[in-house]
C-alpha cells in the first residue's frame, strides 16, 4: 500500500515549476456549500497550522502569504489514476483504493512479484525512493490484508507485516486507521474507544448493534478473517487503428497510403460508436525506438476518411525535410481525439448543397497547408470603439469563440477604415458642428453636407491613469468654466462625422477630444464610404 | 438665467434609488441642478417615490440656500412590464399624486410580483386604455391631474405613436413627448422626427436630458452598476454601455445650444413645471383620531396626563411638575400632537397591563413629563435635569419622536397589537435602505471587473478595520499589486459605490399610522410577511415631511429583567419595580450605595450597557456614585465623545486632577452638570447656538447635514461658519475645532442626555439585581441569550464567582429554561476576589441550568422530556418509551452528560442510547408499546473505559460551550507553574511595568475602529480574566498565533491603572496543542490523576507513533468545542 498524503499538491507543482521553486505555502481549496474551504495543502501549509476544512478566509488570515489554488477534483482523480497505471510495471494489479479520497492511496498486489525485487521490504523502499525522487511525499507499508496495510500506511509507515500479526500491530493504532466512516469513528471515540485494540474482544453483536455491519467487516478485513478484493484498473478504449510492417517501409508516399487505410478502419469504427473526431494524430514507430507525430486539425468534427488521409497530405508536403523515417517505420498507428458525436447524415434526393462541408473542407485544406494561424474570419467583437469593433480569428478557432450578444450599432458604418486614424486639418464651428472642409494628404476638400456628433467615448477601462471618482464639487466645475469643464478622463472621446465633399465623396472623420477638455482638438480621417 | 421663458429645468432624471441604474444620489443630482443654474429640477425614478425626499431634505439643508424661484419637481416614470415606452407622470396636486401612489401600490402588491420589483401594464393606467376587452369600468382613473411625458422608444416608432395616441385621448392637453440628444450621430434627424410627430399630433415637444448621474465622471459608476444589473463583467458588457457620457445634468445654456433648432422644447419645461401645484410640503400628514366619546382629543390627553401625574407623584404633585406639564400640554395642544400621544399612551398601556410585557420609552421623549405620566417613559424628569425642548419646541418644525423599547421576544405581539388597532391600509412600516457596505460593494464590484472569487475573499479579508484607507502593505502581504490597474479601479469604484441604495428592506420597528389610506401618502410594497406593507420611506425621510411614527423597538435587556422579576416574585416574594429602584438611587444613597460600589470594581459582566471591554476600564476611574455618574457613564463610552477627544479631560476633571473652567460664561450654563467638557449631543448643539451664534434652526440642519452631505462634501459650509462664529466670540481655535469634531460624531452615533437616561436606569436596575440577586441575575439573563456582550460560559463562571451554586442540566431535574431550586445562601461562597460583596448578596438559591444550553436539542423535544416525566424517569430505555424522543435526541442528551441522576455517566449513557438503535430491528415506538416490553435487557456491561475528567471537562465544552466540572486550564497548570505563568487572578499581585506572563482561553479579540490598529483580547483562565493589549507592530508580527490561538501565553508588561489592569503583550506561545491533548485524556505534567482510557489492551506506548498522527479525530472535536474566541471590529 502506498499513501501519497500530499497527492493534490505535489502533482500540481510538478506540473508548475514556479509553484514547486515558489516559498509560499500552497493551499488548494474547493467550494463547498457556498464556503470556500481548504481541501488540500503542502507541507509548508500544515507545518503552518493550516488543516483541511478550515475556511480559506480564516487559512488567509492565519498565513498572509498563502499561495492559493482552486482544486480540480476530477482532474486531480484522473491524474492519480493515470499514474497508478504506471505502476504496472511494478506489479500487474494495481488499484486505486477510493475509500478515503478518490486519489492518495494506491494498492499493489505484490504476490509473487516481490521476488524480482529482491524481498518486499526492498521493493518498498524501491518503490518509495522512485516516487520520492520524483517530488512526491510519500508512505507505505507491506500486508497481507488491505485493511492492514492501509492502516500501515497511514499510521505506522515503513512496516513490512508478516501473515497472522495483524492483530498485534493494529491494536495500538487509532480506530480511524480502520477505514470507517466519520460518524462511526466519532461513536467510538465518544465511548472511549479509541484504539483498535480495544475493540478486539468486545462483544460482537452490541458492537454491530451500535456500529453497524459495515464496522465488523472492516474490522475483519484488516485482521484477515474477511477477504477484500482489489479492483484492477483497466485500461480506456482508445480511438485508433494500427498497422505493422514485416519489412520496414520508409517512403512519405508509403505511409501516405497506409494512413489512408488506417483512416478507412478508423472511420468505420467511428461510425460505428456514432461519433466523429476533431483531431488526428498519426504515429510513426521507427525501427530505432523513436517515435514522430504528425497531429492535424479540422474545422467540424468528422470521420470522413478521404479527408483525413487528404489532411495528412497537404500537412506531410509542408513537412519537407523534416521528415526522416531513418531506418525506417516498422508501425503506424492513428488515433482520434476530440470526441463528440457525430450521427450519420442522411443524403437527402433533394437536399441542397448550402456549400457549408465544402467551405469547411476548403478551410481544412488552406489552414493545412498555410497554417492553422494563417487562416482568418473577421469576428465581430463587442464595443464601441470602431477600430475594435471586430477581430480576425483562425477559422478553425471560430467555432469555439463566445457568440457576441450585444445591441448593434445603429449609426453607420464605413466599409473601409484606414489602419490607422490618419490627422487632417479642419476648418469647423465649435464647439461641435459638423467640418466645413479638411485637408488630407496635402489635398483640399470642401464638404458640402455633413451629419454627426456621433460621441464615443473612450473606454474608461483601457485608460492608461488611475481612475479618480472622488467627488467633484458643483463648484469647482462652476469655476472653470466650459461646459465639461471639470471631465477628465483617461483619454479622450471622439465625435464622428461623416462629410460629403463637393465631389461626392463620403468620409469619416472625427474630433479627438471635447472643446474644453483638450487644450486643442485635433482631427484624423478615419474611413470611407462607398 | 432662470426668469421664465429662458430657464431649463430637467425633468427626466434616474437616480440611484432605480437600484442600479443611475449612477449619482439624488441629493447629488438635486444640488447638481442648483449648482449648474437650472431653473428646476425633477427626480423621477422608476416606478418609484424612494427618493424623493433625499433630494427635498437636501435642498431644504444646503448652505447657501437655493434661489427662491428654484422649481423642485416630484414625478416618477412609469415602466411598463407589457412593452409600452417609459412615461413620466408628475401629479399636479395632492389628489394626483395620491392617486399616483397608489398606482404604484397596485403595481408593487401584484401576485407576481417579487419583492421590490413592480409589475405595471399601460392598461392600469385607466381602465380605458387596457388592451383587454372586459374593462372595470369602476377602476380608477389614475390619469387624472396628471402630466405626462412619453419618452419615445426608438426601436418601435409605431407602438409610441399608438400610445401616444392612447394616451392624448385621455390626458388631452396634459401629455408631452420628451426628446433627448443621445450623441449618436442622427441627433438631428431624432429631434426632427420627433418635431414631426410633435406637429402631427397636436403635443408639444419637451427638451430633457434623460439623465442617469450628475456629472459625466459618474458614467464609471453608472457602467459598473449596469454590469451589477445584469450579471455581466465589464468586458462582456461591451455595448450594452453607454456609449458616451453624457446623461449628466447639463447647463441651460448646453441645452439651448443643442436644441438650437427647436428652442420651443426648452421653454416648454417651465409651462410644465407652472402647471404643477404639488410639493413635497403639502403631504399634510392626517393622524387617527383617537376621539373618546365627546371628548376631544387633548382633552383626553389633559385627563391621562393628570392622572397619571396622581399616580406617579402619589397625590402630592410638585407645583414645579404641575407648571412643566401645563407648558407641555399647551405646546402640544398648539401643535395638535394630542392624539399621537394618545396612540403611544394606547400601545404602552396594551402592552403593559394587557400583555404583561415590559416597555419603557428611550430617546428623546423622556424629556418630557407628560410622557412619564402617561408611563411612556420611566425616567422622572425632575430626578434628572431634562430639557422638554429637545424634544419638542415651536422653532423646530420636526414631529416629536417616541421610541418604545419591548422585550425582544415578544415585541411581535404588540405589532400585531398596532395592525388589528388601526387596520392594514392605514399602517406600515417604514422601509430600511440597505446600501452598499465596503465589503458588499468590493465583493461586486470586483465581480464586475471579473476578479476570481478567492481573490475577492483575499481582498475582503483586509477589511478587518478598513476605513477608508487599504493598506497598500497589506495587499502586498496578499501577493497583490495595489497599484495594478484593473486592483485600482476595483477599489476606487468600490470606494464610490459605497453608500448606494441597494434595496430596500424594512424597518425594526418604525410604524406609521395614518387616517386617511396609508397608499395615497406613498406607495406601499411588499414585506416578509403578507399582511404587513412597508412603506417607500425610511425614518429620516418621515421625519422630513413631519409624519409621525412609532417605534416598536426590541430590546434584549428588557425581557432579562421582565424575566427576572417574575423569578424575584416566585422565589424571594420581591415585587421589583423600576421606578422604585430608580427612587431609591436617587433618594435613599444609603441603600443605593453598594450597588455603585460594586461598579467601582468593575464588577459588571451582563449588567446593561456598561458590560463591555471600553466600559468596564472606564468605571473605576469615573467612580460612579449617583445615578447622573450612570447618565454620564451611558453616554461617554460612545463614538462622539471618543473621536472629539472629550473623554480624558473629563476624567483628569473628575478625578481633580484638571480645574474646571469653562470657554466662556455663556457655555457654564451649557456645560456645567458635566464639568465643562460636552458629552450629550444636545450640548454639542447648544454650543453651535451659544457658541457659534447659530441659530436652532440652523443648528439642526448642521446635525442632520452631517448625514446627508458627508458624501458630498457640504458640510464645508457648515464647518467654516461653525469655526469662524467661534472665533469671533474668542473661543479657542483648538476648542472650536473639537467641537465640531464632535458634531460629526454624534451625526451618527451621539446620545442625547435623556436617552443616556433611559438607559441609565436600566443600567442601575440590572446592577442592582446583580448585586443583590446574581442567582435571578444568571438565571434571567442565560433565558432571554442571545443578548449582551458575554457568552453563557462567562455569564455562568461570574456568578459561581459570586456564590451562586450552578447545577448541571439533567433530564430528571431541569426545565426547558435554567430555573431555580433551593440552595445554599450564597454571600459566604463568593470568592475573595468579591469578597466585599458577601453582605450584599442576599440569594439563597442555586441555578438549575435548562434543556436550552444544550447545543443542538430541540425545543420540541426537550418539552415532550418536560410533559411525559411525571415523578421522574427511571431508565434510559422509559425515557425513550415514555417521552418518544428519538435517538439522535437521546444521544445529545447523553453527549451532554444529563444522564447523571440515573448514575449513569456520559459514555454508559451514550452506550445504552446508542444499543436502542438497533434491538431488535424494531426503531418504532409503536411496536414496543404493543410487545409491552423492554428490550434491551441483560446485555452485559461494556466495562467501557472511564473519561478522564479534563476529557469530560472537553466534552462539557463541545455540548453546552462551558464546563461545570473544572476550567480546561486547571488541568495545564502545573505545567504552566512550572513554566512561572501567573494566574489571571494574581496579576493584581504584581506591579506596574513588571514583566509577567499569563495563559488562558481565547474569549475575544477586539480591534475597535476607535483605537487606530490596537489589538485588544481578553483571556480566560480557571481564576479569572486577564486584558491583553496588543499594538498593531506586535499584532503584526505574530498574528497567526493571536488568531488561530484557542488558548494562549502572553507575556509581557503589565500596565496597571487603579483596579484597570493590562498586559501589555510582547510575546505569544500557543498554548492550543496542550489544550488539544486535554482531549485524549493526558493532562500534561500530572501523573496523579487515576488510570483511565489508555485501555488494558494498549501495550505499546502512545509515544512511539508520530505525534500528528495521534487520535486525530478526539483533537478536532476538541478543536471545534473548545471556543474560538470571537472577534469584533
Amino acid at each position: 500500500m502506498l499513501h501519497l498524503p500530499r497527492w493534490a499538491t505535489d502533482c500540481l507543482k510538478r506540473a508548475d515549476p514556479a509553484l514547486a521553486q515558489s516559498d509560499k505555502p500552497l493551499v488548494l481549496w474547493e467550494k463547498q456549500r457556498g464556503a470556500m474551504r481548504v481541501a488540500a495543502l503542502d507541507q509548508q501549509a500544515s507545518a503552518e497550522g493550516l488543516s483541511v476544512g478550515q475556511s480559506l478566509s480564516d487559512a488567509r488570515a492565519l498565513v498572509p502569504n498563502l499561495e492559493t489554488r482552486e482544486i480540480d477534483q476530477a482532474f486531480t482523480g484522473q491524474v492519480f489514476a493515470d499514474f497508478s497505471d504506471w505502476h504496472s510495471n511494478a506489479s500487474p494489479i494495481v488499484s486505486v483504493v477510493a475509500d478515503h479520497a478518490p486519489y492518495g492511496d494506491l494498492c499493489l498486489d505484490i504476490t509473487g512479484v516481490s521476488h524480482l525485487f529482491s524481498g518486499e521490504q526492498a521493493m518498498l523502499a524501491q518503490l518509495i525512493s522512485r516516487l520520492e525522487a520524483l517530488g512526491y511525499a510519500v508512505d507505505g507499508a507491506v500486508a497481507s490484508t488491505i485493511g492492514a496495510a492501509w492502516a500501515l500506511a497511514h499510521f505506522a509507515p515503513g512496516q513490512v507485516l508478516a501473515e497472522g500479526e495483524e492483530g498485534r500491530a493494529l491494536s495500538y493504532l487509532p480506530v480511524s486507521a480502520l477505514r470507517l466512516d466519520e460518524p462511526q469513528i466519532a461513536g467510538l471515540v465518544q465511548l472511549g474507544l479509541k484504539r483498535i485494540g480495544q475493540l478486539y474482544e468486545r462483544d460482537r453483536s452490541s458492537m454491530q448493534a451500535r456500529f453497524g455491519a459495515s464496522f465488523l467487516l472492516r474490522l475483519d478485513q484488516a485482521l484477515g478473517w474477511a477477504e477484500e478484493k482489489l479492483v484492477p484498473r483497466l485500461p480506456l478504449v482508445e480511438h485508433f487503428a494500427e498497422h505493422r510492417f514485416a519489412d520496414p517501409i520508409g517512403l512519405m508516399d508509403d505511409v501516405l497510403m497506409c494512413t489512408h487505410d488506417l483512416a478507412v478502419q478508423l472511420s468505420l469504427r467511428l461510425e460505428r460508436q456514432g461519433i466523429g473526431a476533431q483531431a488526428f494524430h498519426l504515429f510513426l514507430y521507427r525501427v530505432d525506438h523513436k517515435v514522430m507525430t504528425l497531429s492535424v486539425n479540422a474545422a467540424r468534427a468528422t470521420r470522413d476518411a478521404g479527408h483525413i488521409s487528404r489532411l495528412f497530405a497537404y500537412r506531410a508536403e509542408r513537412l519537407g525535410g523534416e521528415y526522416d523515417a531513418g531506418f525506417g517505420i516498422d508501425m503506424i498507428r492513428l488515433a482520434a481525439s476530440s470526441m463528440s458525436p457525430l450521427q450519420a447524415a442522411q443524403v437527402g434526393a433533394f437536399g441542397v448543397d448550402d456549400g457549408a462541408a465544402t467551405l469547411d473542407h476548403l478551410y481544412d485544406r488552406m489552414a493545412s497547408r498555410l497554417g492553422a494561424l494563417a487562416v482568418v474570419q473577421s469576428y465581430p467583437v463587442n464595443t464601441h470603439v470602431p477600430e475594435r469593433a471586430v477581430k480576425l480569428v483562425p477559422v478553425l478557432a471560430a467555432a469555439a469563440e463566445p457568440e457576441v450578444v450585444a445591441p448593434l450599432v445603429r449609426a453607420p458604418r464605413p466599409l473601409r477604415l484606414l489602419p490607422q486614424p490618419e490627422p487632417i486639418n479642419v476648418i469647423a464651428e465649435v464647439p461641435d458642428a459638423p467640418p466645413a472642409s479638411m485637408v488630407w494628404r496635402r489635398v483640399t476638400y470642401r464638404f458640402v453636407k455633413a451629419s454627426g456628433p456621433e460621441r464615443i467615448a473612450a473606454e474608461w477601462r483601457n485608460a492608461d491613469q488611475a481612475l479618480s471618482l472622488t467627488a467633484e464639487t458643483i463648484e469647482a466645475a462652476k469655476t472653470s468654466g466650459g461646459p465639461d469643464g471639470y471631465y477628465e478622463e483617461g483619454t479622450l472621446s471622439r465625435d464622428y462625422y461623416i462629410a460629403e465633399d463637393d465631389g461626392g465623396r463620403r468620409f469619416w472623420l472625427f474630433r479627438l477630444g471635447l472643446l474644453g477638455i483638450a487644450r486643442k482638438p485635433r482631427w484624423y480621417m478615419h474611413g470611407f464610404f462607398p | 438665467m432662470s426668469d421664465g421663458e429662458n430657464g431649463y429645468i430637467e425633468l427626466v432624471s434616474t437616480s440611484n434609488f432605480s437600484f442600479l441604474r443611475g449612477g449619482s444620489h439624488p441629493e447629488e443630482l438635486a444640488l447638481a441642478s442648483n449648482g449648474l443654474g437650472l431653473g428646476g429640477f425633477g427626480l423621477t425614478d422608476r416606478n418609484s417615490f424612494a427618493g424623493v425626499v433625499r433630494a427635498y431634505v437636501a435642498l431644504r439643508d444646503v448652505e447657501p440656500r437655493p434661489r427662491p424661484d428654484f422649481r423642485y419637481l416630484v414625478g416618477t416614470r412609469l415602466c411598463f412590464a407589457d412593452g409600452t415606452p417609459d412615461i413620466v407622470a408628475y401629479p399636479t396636486d395632492r389628489n394626483a399624486y395620491g392617486r399616483l401612489c397608489k398606482l404604484l401600490s397596485i403595481a408593487n402588491l401584484r401576485k407576481e410580483s417579487d419583492k421590490g420589483a413592480p409589475i405595471l401594464e399601460f392598461g392600469d393606467l385607466a381602465p380605458a386604455l387596457s388592451a383587454s376587452r372586459i374593462v372595470d369600468l369602476s377602476a380608477e382613473d389614475f390619469t387624472l391631474g396628471q402630466l405626462f411625458i412619453l419618452m419615445p422608444d426608438e426601436d418601435d416608432w409605431e407602438r409610441t405613436e399608438t400610445t401616444l395616441h392612447a394616451l392624448a385621448a385621455r390626458a388631452p392637453g396634459r401629455v408631452w413627448i420628451g426628446a433627448a440628444c443621445r450623441f449618436g450621430g442622427d441627433d438631428r434627424a431624432r429631434l426632427n422626427r420627433i418635431a414631426d410627430l410633435c406637429r402631427r399630433r397636436q403635443v408639444p415637444m419637451l427638451a430633457t436630458n434623460d439623465v442617469l448621474y450628475h456629472e459625466p465622471g459618474r458614467r464609471v459608476l453608472q457602467d459598473v452598476v449596469t454590469c451589477i444589473r445584469e450579471h455581466m463583467t465589464i468586458d462582456e458588457a461591451g455595448r450594452r454601455l453607454e456609449a458616451n457620457a453624457e446623461r449628466h445634468v447639463k447647463t441651460p445654456e448646453e441645452m439651448r445650444r443643442l436644441f438650437r433648432e427647436h428652442p420651443e422644447a426648452i421653454s416648454e419645461t417651465a409651462h410644465f413645471a407652472r402647471r404643477i401645484g404639488f410639493s413635497l410640503d403639502q403631504l399634510k400628514y392626517n393622524y387617527p383620531t383617537e376621539q373618546i366619546a365627546d371628548e376631544t382629543t387633548q382633552e383626553t390627553l389633559e385627563r391621562l396626563t393628570w392622572e397619571g401625574a396622581e399616580k406617579r407623584f402619589g397625590g402630592n404633585i410638585p407645583d414645579e411638575v404641575k407648571r412643566t406639564i401645563w407648558s407641555e400640554l399647551c405646546l402640544i395642544a398648539y401643535k395638535g400632537y394630542a392624539p399621537y400621544f394618545l396612540t403611544v399612551h394606547d400601545i404602552v398601556m396594551h402592552a403593559r397591563y394587557a400583555l404583561k410585557i415590559l416597555c419603557q420609552g428611550r430617546g428623546s421623549a423622556a424629556n418630557s413629563v407628560v410622557c412619564f405620566c402617561l408611563e411612556i417613559t420611566e425616567v422622572n424628569p425632575t430626578k434628572v435635569d431634562l430639557v422638554f425642548g429637545r424634544f419638542l419646541s415651536t422653532e423646530r418644525d420636526e414631529p416629536p419622536d417616541i421610541d418604545v423599547d419591548f422585550e425582544h421576544e415578544r415585541r411581535e405581539e404588540v405589532m400585531a397589537y398596532v395592525y388589528a388597532k388601526y387596520g392594514g391600509n392605514h399602517t406600515g412600516l417604514t422601509a430600511n435602505v440597505i446600501c452598499y457596505r465596503s465589503r458588499g460593494a468590493l465583493r461586486e464590484v470586483a465581480k464586475v471587473f471579473g476578479l476570481s472569487d478567492d481573490m475577492i475573499g483575499a481582498i475582503n479579508q483586509l477589511h478587518w478595520g478598513w476605513g477608508s484607507t487599504v493598506s497598500t502593505d497589506e495587499m502586498r502581504g496578499l501577493g497583490l499589486d495595489p497599484t495594478e490597474r484593473t486592483l485600482g479601479m476595483v477599489l476606487e469604484c468600490a470606494r464610490e459605490l459605497h453608500g448606494f441604495p441597494r434595496h430596500l428592506s424594512q424597518h425594526v420597528g418604525g410604524f406609521v399610522i395614518t387616517r386617511d389610506e396609508l397608499d395615497r401618502l406613498v406607495p406601499i410594497g411588499k414585506s416578509a410577511m403578507e399582511t404587513r406593507a412597508i412603506i417607500e420611506w425610511n425614518k429620516d425621510d418621515i421625519d422630513a415631511l413631519g409624519i409621525l411614527k412609532v417605534d416598536v423597538l426590541a430590546l434584549g435587556m428588557l425581557t432579562c429583567l421582565r424575566r427576572a422579576f417574575d423569578l424575584m416574585k416566585a422565589h424571594y416574594k420581591h415585587d421589583v419595580r423600576m421606578t422604585q429602584l430608580q427612587a431609591e438611587a436617587h433618594d435613599a444613597p444609603e441603600i443605593a450605595r453598594p450597588v455603585f460600589e460594586m461598579t467601582h470594581r468593575a464588577d459588571t459582566i451582563g449588567v446593561f450597557q456598561i458590560e463591555s471591554r471600553a466600559q468596564m476600564s472606564m468605571l473605576p476611574r469615573l467612580k460612579p456614585s449617583n445615578f447622573y455618574d450612570f447618565v454620564i457613564e451611558v453616554a461617554i463610552v460612545r463614538p462622539g465623545p471618543i473621536q472629539g477627544g472629550m473623554v480624558h479631560p473629563y476624567l483628569k476633571r473628575r478625578l481633580k486632577q484638571e480645574t474646571v473652567t469653562y470657554p466662556s460664561k455663556e457655555l457654564e450654563a451649557v456645560l456645567g452638570k458635566t464639568m465643562g467638557v460636552p458629552l450629550f449631543q444636545e450640548q454639542a448643539m447648544q454650543i453651535a447656538v451659544i457658541g457659534a451664534g447659530f441659530s436652532p434652526g440652523e443648528a439642526d440642519r448642521l446635525r442632520r447635514s452631517m448625514a446627508t452631505f458627508k458624501r458630498t462634501g457640504g458640510v464645508t459650509a457648515f464647518r467654516e461658519k461653525f469655526i469662524s462664529g467661534m472665533l469671533a466670540k474668542n473661543y479657542p481655535r483648538e476648542f472650536a475645532e473639537s467641537c465640531f469634531k464632535q458634531i460629526e460624531g454624534f451625526g451618527s452615533y451621539g446620545f442625547p442626555e435623556s436617552h443616556a437616561a433611559s438607559f441609565a436606569l436600566l443600567v442601575y436596575v440590572s446592577c442592582w439585581l446583580k448585586c443583590h440577586y446574581p442567582d435571578v441575575f444568571l438565571t434571567a439573563l442565560l433565558n432571554s441569550q442571545p443578548m449582551g456582550f458575554y457568552a453563557p460560559a462567562q455569564l455562568i463562571r461570574d456568578a459561581i464567582e459570586h456564590g451562586v451554586e450552578v447545577r448541571p442540566v439533567d433530564i430528571n431535574r431541569s426545565d426547558y429554561e435554567s430555573a431555580l431550586e433551593e440552595g445554599p445562601e450564597a454571600g459566604p461562597q463568593a470568592w475573595n476576589r468579591h469578597r466585599e460583596m458577601r453582605d450584599q448578596i442576599w440569594s439563597n438559591k442555586a441555578v438549575r441550568l435548562g434543556f436550552s444550553q444544550i447545543s443542538g436539542l430541540k425545543e420540541a423535544h426537550a418539552k415532550a422530556l418536560i410533559e411525559h416525566r411525571g415523578s421522574g424517569y427511571g431508565s434510559i430505555h422509559d425515557l425513550w418509551v415514555r417521552s418518544g424522543l428519538p435517538i439522535a435526541a437521546l444521544e445529545k442528551l447523553a453527549e451532554a452528560d444529563a444522564f447523571q441522576s440515573l448514575g449513569l455517566n456520559r459514555r454508559k449513557a451514550l452506550w445504552l442510547v446508542r444499543g436502542l438503535k438497533g434491538s431488535d430491528g424494531a426503531d418504532s415506538l409503536q411496536l414496543f408499546k404493543q410487545a409491552g416490553r423492554p428490550t434491551v435487557a441483560g446485555e452485559a456491561d461494556p466495562e467501557l473505559p472511564l473519561m478522564r475528567h479534563s476529557e469530560n471537562v472537553i466534552h462539557d465544552y463541545r455540548t453546552m460551550s462551558f464546563s461545570l466540572k473544572a476550567h480546561p486550564m486547571s488541568f495545564m497548570r502545573r505545567s504552566l507553574d512550572r513554566r512561572g505563568i501567573v494566574r489571571c487572578a494574581d496579576l493584581g499581585q504584581h506591579r506596574n511595568g513588571d514583566r509577567v506572563e499569563v495563559a488562558g482561553l481565547v474569549l475575544v479579540r477586539q480591534r475597535p475602529g476607535t483605537a487606530s490598529g490596537i489589538v485588544f483580547a481578553t483571556l480566560e483562565d480557571e481564576t479569572g480574566i486577564a486584558n491583553i493589549v496588543i499594538w498593531s507592530k506586535v499584532f503584526d508580527a505574530q498574528r497567526r498565533t493571536i488568531l488561530a490561538s484557542r488558548a494562549m501565553g502572553v507575556r509581557g508588561r503589565l500596565q496597571v491603572e487603579g483596579l484597570v489592569i493590562h498586559v501589555v503583550a510582547e510575546q505569544f506561545t500557543d498554548l492550543t496543542g496542550e489544550l488539544l491533548a486535554l482531549s485524549n485524556g493526558r493532562s500534561l505534567g500530572d501523573t496523579v490523576l487515576a488510570r483511565a482510557d489508555e485501555g488494558t489492551l494498549d501495550v505499546t506506548p502512545a509515544h512511539d507513533v508520530p505525534r500528528l498522527k495521534q487520535e486525530e479525530t478526539a483533537e478536532r472535536q476538541a478543536r471545534a468545542a473548545m471556543p474560538k474566541g470571537r472577534n469584533f471590529k
